[in-house]
């Protein structure tokens, strides 16, 4: 019985190969979507889950409760968790350890290698499994920096050598190289954990950095506590902050402490700029969602299509009936369609996400480290394709097999084709997540467009960064130099550069009529810093390299004569921004007590920070500078020539140090980086949506039109008009659009407008988003009902009519 | 072998009952060719459904091989009819996306008879029709006669006792038509198969042993040969 309803099912299918084609495309289109969102959501949930005492592990968060709000961070005080150890059985071990970029002096590259670097105290040898293939690393040899390599890193630098008790150095963009003993080698660490890691350096603590600061200030670093097993979590982050506010009494440090478990580092998270490796809980959402919407849409395509050959069908279910056949035989035969449908479709699904999978990788930026093409694929896929053909395919069956035998012994019967309310609401359905998607593309495009053009208050075009350094005694001979190179408009040295955060510091203030502090930012540069951001004055003056108020070398002032460096600290000229003076109620040249320095500027305002943030306070403050990044702003005129000139000059003065630069534009714009990633995801789903849904309006009208055959060639005969004829056909279909329409605009606005509330900056939904959306929808679906409609309609209506 | 007592079939047209069958009573036994006529919308195709259980009178009684249909439940009914009854149409109504072979063998596979069983049957009955050479051909490769071949070979492969026709030569030029009634009266000579035909034929008609003429749904007359 299987066998014949396969077999039947198979010459069906060469029979009505555009049905086969269009329900084979939607469903494996349907499925490689899912296939390939299963893969990166299987993958993001594996995160950190292989250690075996992931679960005992907590990564410890510092809550400032000072600043309205309490703000949440992901490093504590370096003494905690030596203290916890000593007060607490309940702590097994603490680790201090974080993932950062160093670069080593290995290779050929007289730039080093960069390599993303695990540091960390000795105690990580029991936090985390690692495969030790050489040496004896877990034993520390005191004196250096114990340097870990993995296999890998060995096979690429080391080839034929043995670096296990050798000393390299690193290549720091800032300060001196530091040696480091390499001490053993280990298996690569797993790609899906948030301490993604190249090397593991292993350095030992001070004694005093042990000991628990009892202020509101202090070293902070990241740390991870491994609890006893059985320990209750909830019940030990109250007591260890009990503890805490009895130690530091009578101070009010006004910290606390949270626990966050390990496993949960990597996708729940929502610290800003401090993790390498982060994924988020919302993106996983975002695919799943749109994932779903894929599927559905081509479920609906396979039910719609399906139910709409119930005319064809009605013949062969009406003599199936007469010769004997019962109800569940009948389904069974249309339920092994749907089944073949399936599994030809998932067959396919898996070639193509296989096809994909690379693309998908370059997308997400790193590799996949579930195998989606194991053993269990094949159980996931017979159940998935069992599970699917069956909830499709039951009501398309149980609709087909529905026509009574009567309605073929009166042979001739014609009626005419109507889409029942379930055929429609699935058209409709599928139509609401088309527009749907369009008016969220639309808006990310609009959004990030708007981000891309607003006006930040300065220039970032043209403007490259060189990496944080001390440059000693040669920096203004540097400066001088670089600014003498004929692609060369202003070099400024600078403790921040823009795309660095909101400043180099910041301090709470009270703000005028206002209860609570807020956060006010500073920017500190040297005199030219201004002008090579190019920001925009409205009133004062900018700072002069000629003026000896605005070079002060503040750091020596303060080595001589400490009185004397607060005393000009507090009168040296600062440059701030319209909404500051606003805010603050400040006068140009008088000196306020909330502002350290006198405003001797006024500029129009500026995105220190990316537009996702308000305005806050920000004051620019100039002095004499040798450390920290060089921003250079470029000539207009082919910018990028003059790297080679700058890069010649960078190594003939700084021969040790690597020239590593980055440009402006890529920083800023790396601020709004999943957003891109969001507008590039939506884009091809919602071409491929859009498309599934014409799919089956494609299948639909061609049922209609077959359906119709007699009908079309009787009017056509009474005079009608090839676009009476399509209009007649295409109507029904122009109407349920327009209904998808209506349903999708206050649905897609709501979540747009959720989604932007994200950005302090932000374009206001119009209109014209709404209708844009709805008309590219209408339009490729007129396209598609109406070349259907019109060859149907040009059809020669003698033949049809001769035929029947 | 089946009785019909006081049948009535009507439908509501507006406020009106269309009447279609009108208290007709009707035995036939088992062995009879009956040939049934009557003008075009007489009510025998109507007749013939309801005694081949695909439609319901609206009153009245039916007999079937001495069980009550008009008491019977579906799935009783259903069974009954797979296992005594054949029918043949003027449309052939064969399934296109089946071989012959398949076509007629698809009653078989309702009866749940297993696979080799089946396929003995098939190739007998294929023999018999001599129609061999076309078992693997579908209907839309066949000539109207020998698709009416196969429908006939479907209806009776089942091995029913009451074979039921609606015009099977409806649709044959009067050659053709002739065949059909050879091979009809000999499988109700040989096999013993009961045979109800419906025909606007006169000659076609002859070929049965009663001849029962209706008119707006009653019996006007009968004619036994
Ligand atoms: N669903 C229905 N609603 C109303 N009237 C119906 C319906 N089905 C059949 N009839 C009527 O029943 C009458 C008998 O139909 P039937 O098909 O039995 O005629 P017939 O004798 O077989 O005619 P023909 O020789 O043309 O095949 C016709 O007048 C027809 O209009
Ligand atoms: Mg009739």
């Amino acid at each position: 019985m299987f066998t014949k309803n396969l077999l039947i099912t198979w010459r069906g299918l060469w029979r009505n190969k555009t049905y086969a084609v269009i329900n084979l495309i939607g469903l494996s289109a349907g499925i490689t979507a899912c296939l390939l969102v299963a893969a990166i959501v299987l993958d993001e949930l594996s995160y950190d889950k292989q250690w075996t005492k992931a679960n005992r592990i907590y990564r410890a968060i510092s809550v400032n409760n000072r600043i309205n709000g309490s703000d949440r961070f992901p490093q504590v005080f370096t003494g905690l968790g030596p203290s916890l150890k000593k007060d607490f059985p309940e702590v097994e071990d603490y680790c201090r350890m974080s993932v950062y970029g160093d670069r080593l002096k290995i290779g050929n590259n007289s730039d080093g290698v960069a390599v993303q670097t695990l540091s960390a105290e000795s105690s990580v040898w029991n936090f985390l499994d690692f495969q030790i293939t050489e040496g004896n690393p877990k034993k520390f040899v005191p004196g250096y920096a114990n340097l870990v390599i993995t296999e890998k890193i060995k096979q690429q630098y080391f080839r034929g050598q043995n670096p296990v008790g050798k000393i390299y150095y690193n290549m720091p963009e800032y300060g001196d190289p530091q040696p480091y003993l390499v001490t053993g080698v280990i298996k690569a660490l797993p790609v899906n954990t948030h301490l993604r890691a190249d090397v593991i350096l292993i350095a030992s603590y001070r004694p005093k950095d042990d000991l628990l600061a009892k202020e509101e200030y202090g070293t902070f670093s990241t740390q991870y506590l491994m609890l006893k097993p059985g320990t209750d979590t909830k019940n030990f982050s109250k007591k260890i902050n009990a503890w805490y506010a009895k130690v530091t009494a009578p101070n009010k440090p006004g910290y606390s402490f949270q626990l966050q478990p390990f496993e949960d580092v990597y996708l729940r998270s929502d610290f800003a700029g401090v993790q390498s490796v982060q994924g988020s809980m919302r993106n996983l959402y975002i695919f799943i969602a749109v994932a779903a919407l894929l599927l559905l849409i081509a479920c609906f395509n396979f039910m719609t299509l399906t139910t709409s050959r119930v005319f064809s069908r009605m013949h062969e279910t009406g003599v199936r009936k007469v010769l004997g056949a019962s109800k569940p035989q009948l389904m069974s035969r249309y339920l092994t369609e749907s089944l073949v449908f399936f599994s030809m479709a998932f067959v396919l699904a898996g070639l193509l996400s296989k096809l994909f999978m690379p693309y998908l990788e370059t997308y997400i930026g790193h590799q996949l480290v579930f195998n989606l093409y194991g053993f269990g694929f094949v159980w996931l896929a017979v159940i998935a394709v069992l599970g699917m053909s069956l909830l499709t395919g039951l009501y398309p069956a149980w609709y087909l097999s529905r026509p009574e035998p009567m309605v073929i012994l009166r042979s001739q019967a014609t009626t005419g084709f109507k889409l029942n309310w379930l055929k429609k609401s699935l058209v409709v359905g599928q139509f609401v997540i088309s527009i749907g998607i369009i008016i969220a593309t639309l808006v990310v495009h609009y959004q990030l467009s708007y981000l891309d053009k607003a006006d930040v208050g300065f220039d970032k075009n043209n403007l490259i960064k060189l990496s944080f350094n001390n440059w000693g005694k040669n920096a203004e001979v540097f400066k001088q130099q670089l600014e003498a190179l004929p692609g060369v408009e202003t070099v400024s040295i600078a403790s921040w550069y823009p795309g660095a955060g909101a400043g180099y510091m910041s301090t709470e203030i009270n703000v005028p009529g206002q209860s609570g502090k807020i956060q006010a930012n500073y920017i500190r540069g040297d005199a030219d810093l201004p002008a090579v951001l190019k920001v925009k004055l409205t009133n004062g003056r900018l700072f002069d390299r000629n003026l000896r108020t605005d070079v002060v070398d503040f750091d020596s002032v303060m080595r001589s004569d400490e009185k004397r460096a607060d005393e000009l600290m507090h009168s040296r000229p600062v440059i701030v921004t319209d909404y500051t003076v606003r805010l603050l109620n400040l006068k140009l040249n008088n000196r306020v007590a909330n502002v350290e320095g006198i405003p001797v500027g006024v500029i129009s305002n500026f995105h220190n920070e990316s537009l996702h943030f308000g305005m806050k306070p920000c004051i620019i403050r100039a002095e004499k500078l040798t450390e920290g990044y060089i921003l250079i702003r470029l000539k207009n005129n082919h910018p990028g020539n003059s790297l080679t000139s700058i890069n010649t000059l960078f190594k003939a003065t700084y021969p040790e140090k690597p020239f590593l630069y980055e440009w402006i534009n890529d920083v800023v714009n790396a601020q709004y980086q999943n957003e891109a990633k969001l507008k590039q995801l939506f884009f091809s789903f919602s071409m491929l949506i859009v498309f599934l849904a014409c799919l089956g309006l494609f299948g639909l009208i061609t049922f209609t039109a077959q359906q119709r055959v007699k009908e079309i060639g009787i009017r056509k005969v009474l005079g009608a008009s090839v676009a009476n004829v399509a209009a007649l056909l295409s109507a029904d279909f122009v109407k349920l659009v327009l209904l998808a329409m209506l349903i999708a605009t206050p649905l897609a606005g709501y979540i747009m407008s959720r989604w932007l509330q994200d950005f302090a900056f932000r374009i206001n939904l119009s209109w014209w988003m709404f209708g844009l959306a709805g008309a590219i929808t209408m339009f490729i679906a007129v396209i598609t009902v109406s070349t259907k409609a019109i060859k149907a309609a040009t059809a020669n209506p003698v033949k049809s009519l001769r035929s029947e | 072998m089946l009785s019909l007592q006081h049948i009535s079939k009507y439908y509501q047209t507006g406020g009106n009952k269309t009447f279609v069958l009108n208290d007709l009573s009707l035995d036939i036994d088992q062995g009879e060719f009956v040939s049934i006529m009557g003008p075009s919308g007489s009510g025998k195709s109507t007749l013939l459904n309801i005694i081949g259980m695909l439609d319901e009178p609206t009153s009245g009684y039916h007999y079937f091989m001495d069980q009550p249909v008009h008491q019977l439940k579906e799935k009783q009914r259903s069974a009954l009819y797979k296992q005594y009854i054949g029918f043949v149409f003027q449309a052939y109504h064969l399934i296109d996306e089946l071989t012959v072979l398949e076509n007629i063998e698809t009653p078989l596979i309702y009866q749940n008879i297993k696979g080799a069983e089946r396929k003995a049957l098939v190739a007998d009955m294929l023999d018999r029709f001599n129609i061999v050479g076309k078992k693997d051909l579908f209907p839309a490769q066949l000539s109207g006669g020998q698709q009416q071949l196969v429908g006939i070979a479907r209806a009776l492969i089942g091995k029913p006792k009451l074979l039921l026709a609606d015009e099977p030569t409806g649709n044959l030029n009067s050659k053709q038509g002739e065949e059909i009634m050879e091979l009809f009266k000999k499988i109700n000579k040989e096999d013993g198969v009961t045979i109800i035909q419906v025909t606007h034929s006169e000659k076609n008609a002859e070929y049965g042993s009663r001849i029962i003429n209706l008119l707006d749904g009653r019996i006007e007359s009968t004619t036994t040969l």
